[in-house]
């Protein structure tokens, strides 16, 4: 964790503003997705929109997105448990060292179960459901029009142990 | 409750676009309805059909209980790549049970009370989902609008709604029938009578009578309610509002009145409303004895 919290400041630091349109996602949708085969024990879905931004001052480009969002975690359980949250997202994507790499930062609110079938299992058989937010950072590389994405993420329910994921998406 | 603008004449002007977005817009109910009912002769805010933001906050309090805030924030977004008959929102859903069955002024206040007889399913949730209007058809408008719950489990919603306007030279009539159907709750149905009446200048009236079933509950309820609307001037106005309740099992019998008598004002620009409102409960429960209660409600609109 904290070599890629380092690498992560490093590449911050040593990044260069820039205006690169072309290395910008394109203005639409974007699709995240993490089957249990990327991460173990974990899924992740999620679908918004994303649009263009410009820091005019430095003539600097960059994406802001928005997006909903499904995951489920049951990273070293023995309960037969898991657990799961709806909710969105919201962030920014600043692009780096002149190559579709993109810094992301985002937050986000949910709502979070613990469940043995947390999206479609019935209600009153929850164990425990809790408010989620989340903080987000991480990295985004670009292939146009899919992506690859690095993640840490912390939130403030324990149900959700994990921080680092991994996923691939599409921008169209 | 219902959609009452063509009480006002101005409103029958309208071209059949902005009629869609006002029979969409009519869905956003304590968004227009109370703020234009309430003042009387306000013709109905077509541009929020747009994207909107409504915050709202509350403190009511009853005898012998504690105080209670509510915090609300609403938002619709008006997205592209929609056309007009399709919208894109997200929104704290009030509960159409609890809206139905509750005098409309205090109801998201009331949740405590009210959810006690209900189970969670019924609470106000964040809900985002698409309303879909269909065509207009010359016997009713109709809305088909399809969403999700912002809670796990997963909760999707399904809901259509019908309205039929009648109207006479003395009063409008308006028929108002939703089926919904929760993946948790299962199918529910609210059935929707209400009769208005613009007096003059000054003062209207609303009659609505309500009728609602749920899968979960099993059993028919029934609402009626009667408001007089007094309009006081620019952007201020008075309503006096009286219910009774009632159930059909094991027999028909009324559980609950109520009454209350509501004052509101523009306070700021024209986006900021503060309303407070007095009244009284008389349930059943507690052989129609008093409880009083207070609230002072402020609200902010932004589109």
């Amino acid at each position: 964790m904290k070599a890629f919290l380092q690498l992560l400041l490093f590449t911050i630091v040593f990044s260069l503003p820039l205006k690169a349109e072309e290395l910008l996602l394109r203005e639409g949708s974007l699709v995240n997705f993490a089957p249990p085969v990327i991460n173990k024990d974990y899924f992740l879905f999620e679908y918004g929109f994303v649009v263009r931004k410009e820091i005019k001052k430095w003539k600097y480009g960059y994406n802001a997105f928005v997006n909903a969002s499904l995951w489920e975690d049951w990273k070293n359980r023995s309960d037969n448990l898991r657990a799961g949250a709806l909710g969105f997202k919201a962030g920014v994507m600043f692009p780096l060292l002149k190559k579709p790499l993109f810094y992301r930062v985002a937050g986000g609110f949910a709502k979070s179960v613990l469940h043995k079938n947390p999206i479609l299992g019935k209600d009153e058989q929850s164990i425990s459901k809790k408010t989620l937010f989340l903080f987000e950072a991480g990295l985004l590389y670009k292939f146009d029009p899919t992506f690859v994405t690095a993640t840490y993420q912390v939130t403030n329910v324990k149900f959700f142990t994990r921080h680092i994921i991994l996923s691939v998406g599409v921008n169209y | 409750m219902i959609y009452t603008s063509s009480v006002f004449a101005e409103e029958k002007e309208v071209v059949s676009g902005e009629q869609t977005g006002k029979f969409i817009s009519s869905e956003w109910r304590l968004f227009n309805r109370t703020i234009d009912s309430f003042f009387s002769n306000q013709k109905y805010l077509l541009k929020e059909n747009k994207s909107t933001i409504f915050v709202s906050t509350a403190v009511y309090k009853s005898e012998g209980s504690k105080i209670e805030n509510d915090f609300d924030l609403q938002m619709r977004f008006d997205l592209p790549k929609t056309t007009k008959r399709l919208k894109l929102v997200i929104e704290k859903e009030q509960n159409e049970i609890k809206k139905a069955l509750t005098d409309e002024n205090v109801a998201r206040n009331k949740k405590n009370r009210i959810t006690s007889k209900y189970t969670t399913a019924y609470e106000d949730r964040y809900t985002a989902g698409a309303d879909f209007l269909l065509p207009k058809l010359k016997a009713f408008s109709s809305l088909i609008k399809f969403g999700i719950r912002l809670d796990m489990p997963i909760n999707p919603f399904l809901k259509l709604n019908m309205q039929k306007e009648y109207n006479t030279k003395y009063v409008e009539i308006d028929l108002n029938q939703t089926f919904l159907l929760y993946r948790q709750a299962g199918f529910q149905e609210i059935s929707q009578l209400t009769f208005n009446r613009k007096w003059n200048e000054t003062f209207h009236t609303e009659q609505v009578n309500s009728l609602v079933w749920t899968d979960e509950r099993d059993i028919f309820e029934l609402r009626h309610s009667l408001t007089l609307y007094q309009h006081l001037g620019e952007e201020r106005g008075l309503s006096y509002a009286v219910g009774a309740n009632a159930k059909f099992s094991p027999t028909y019998y009324y559980d609950g009145y109520d009454a209350s008598v509501s004052y509101r004002q523009l306070l700021y620009g024209g986006w900021l409303y503060g309303t407070f409102t007095v009244g009284a409960d008389f349930p059943k429960s507690e052989n129609f004895k008093n409880d009083k209660f207070v609230q002072l409600r402020l609200e902010a609109f932004f589109h």
